[in-house]
């Protein structure tokens, strides 16, 4: 029940938002995430023992819907956008809580589906690139799914991790499902008897992804692709320390992928000129104290437990990324730029997550990422 | 009828090749038509007649849906990849030959590569989701090599053109005020 008011309640305002414009449709839009953010939340103690259930799915869509509200304020604020593109966000975040709840694979390859048209159809310019090669990763997805219910599991797993990371990619808003995605993943290779395979593969698709990226920002890269870059990267870090295979492994990547995942919106939301916005930017780049240094940290020490010779790479791929934002953080533009906004609250989560997490919260993250046995 | 359905898969290959080939949307779309007849007649020879039946419809409803879109827009009859034909052809031989290599799904496979060199390849919208159809023929012919299941959903999401029948979709939707389309 409630998750089906979760998923409704952004597909009715996308209705709505296709019809209304102007004003009001920015205040529409940051009500119906704030509901289904208080929605998500309630489902926390919606179990009769009044207590926080171990899990994921609950705490992505906590974490999507809340992200979600923070990315509509500055819209309320003036920054406007037109009413398909509303529509389209909040299509994408119906479809990533429909990936949340998923109970089967193939309802999440429908959810991603939904999510990927949700990005690309308000943009309807038929010469764009990018949805076709989304449209082409959810073809393999699907393949590899296909496959998988066919019995032939090496490949299936692999066609179906390639199809993930590059949707991924080309859509980043659905990025904040890697936490969920990536463990199930790995479940389903292991029920098949792959899962030596999976962590193989994950290992070296995030591996690859954070290196490759990390060489492209040292490229020097247009500023406006500095922050894409850097998360694909960072993203790929994350990936590679589920594919440690050991519960340190496990958790270092869960936190990595949530931290990333805020440390964006705060980037998203900040805006240009202000010093947010170099916080933001520099915690994505993996300097500390805020963004995602803390996670870092974990992944490095769960790599140096699991498999020390992966330390190197590992350690050239966050150098890298490091350095090349080091190097290309703006300036503050001008005096207002003290003034403290919205953006410093994901600032704050990030920094309460990474530094100074309360016990219960701890142990209620590390109850939701169970390496299966 | 194993060999009817390898046979067809086999064709549905070579025909994903010439797709390659060519630069004509007329010709593309010709060979899409056929591959879509040839999936319908490999998934009726294992017995998959909801699957078949959706295969051919997309057969039926894919030059509809093209030449409603051709009265809707200009749609430029020859679309030339930015690299040419050689690379894409080149790229999508390699890659079917080590496809072929998997014991069982190889065909399929190399038909989801060739088509995914289609849609990487070409710069036409209409092109792009012809390739990603040709990548959902490769997903039904992998459903096609297990027993018949009655009303199995992966039959239907395999067989279904639902990501290039989004892709099309989009293109009849009106255009909100500041944006273009070519």
């Amino acid at each position: 029940m409630h998750g089906a008011v979760m998923v409704g309640l952004p597909v009715l305002g996308a209705g709505t938002l296709w019809v209304i414009g102007g004003r009001i449709a920015a205040w529409i839009d940051f009500g119906v995430c704030l509901l289904t953010f208080l929605v998500a939340l309630s489902l926390l103690w919606a179990s009769p023992e009044w207590a926080p259930p171990p899990d994921l799915s609950i705490f992505v869509a906590i974490l999507a819907s809340g992200l979600a509200t923070l990315r509509r304020w500055p819209h309320v604020r003036g920054i406007s956008s037109a009413g398909p593109a509303r529509a389209g966000g909040l299509i994408v975040l119906a479809a990533i809580l429909l990936a949340a709840i998923a109970p089967h694979p193939l309802l999440l390859w429908f959810a991603l589906v939904f999510g990927s048209a949700g990005a690309f159809f308000p943009n309807r310019v038929m010469t764009a690139g990018h949805d076709g090669l989304a449209g082409g990763a959810l073809c393999l997805m699907l393949f590899g799914l296909v496959a998988m219910h066919v019995g032939t599991d090496g490949m299936a797993i692999t066609c179906v991790l390639l199809g993930i990371a590059a949707l991924v990619v080309l859509v980043p808003d659905l990025m904040v499902l890697l936490p969920l995605l990536v463990p199930e993943l790995r479940a389903l290779a292991d029920a098949a008897g792959q899962g030596g395979l999976g962590d193989s593969l994950l290992l070296a698709v995030g591996l690859g992804a954070a290196l490759a990226c990390g060489g492209m920002v040292l490229m020097r890269p247009p500023r406006r692709l500095l922050a894409p870059l850097l998360q694909i990267g960072q993203a790929g870090l994350g990936v590679f320390a589920f594919g440690l295979g050991s519960p340190e492994g496990w958790f270092a990547g869960f936190m990595h992928l949530t931290l990333l995942a805020i440390a964006r919106v705060a980037e998203q939301t900040a805006h240009i000129g202000r010093v947010e916005r170099v916080a933001a930017l520099a915690g994505l780049g993996g300097l500390p104290p805020f963004g995602v240094w803390p996670a870092l940290m974990l992944v490095l020490a769960a790599t140096a437990h699991r498999s020390p010779w992966l330390v190197p790479p590992v350690g050239l791929a966050i150098g890298l990324m490091a350095w090349a934002t080091l190097t290309r953080l703006p300036r503050p533009g001008h005096a207002r730029a003290m003034i403290p906004t919205l953006s410093w609250v994901p600032l704050g989560i990030g920094l309460v997550l990474g530094w100074a997490m309360p016990a219960p919260l701890a142990a209620w993250l590390q109850a939701l990422v169970v390496l299966p046995q | 009828m194993t060999s009817l359905s390898q046979g067809m898969a086999g064709l549905v290959l070579v025909l994903a090749f010439a797709q390659l080939c060519t630069r004509q949307l007329g010709a593309v779309l010709t060979l899409t038509i056929a591959q879509a007849l040839a999936v319908a007649v490999a998934l009726a020879a294992r017995e998959h007649w909801v699957a078949a039946a959706i295969a051919a419809t997309t057969a039926a409803a894919l030059p509809m849906a093209v030449s409603r879109l051709r009265a809707l827009h200009p749609i430029p009859p020859q679309a030339d990849p930015p690299a040419g034909v050689r690379p894409a052809l080149v790229a999508a031989a390699v890659l079917g030959l080590l496809a072929v290599q998997f014991p069982v799904l190889g065909l399929p496979l190399g038909v989801v590569l060739s088509g995914l060199m289609l849609v990487a390849t070409r710069p036409h919208a209409v092109m792009r989701a012809l390739g990603l159809s040709v990548m959902q023929f490769g997903s039904a012919l992998a459903y096609g090599s297990v027993a018949p299941v009655l009303l199995d959903p992966m039959a239907i999401a395999a067989t279904l053109p639902v990501v290039p029948g989004l892709m099309l979709a989009r293109a009849f939707l009106p255009l909100p005020a500041g944006t273009r389309r070519a």
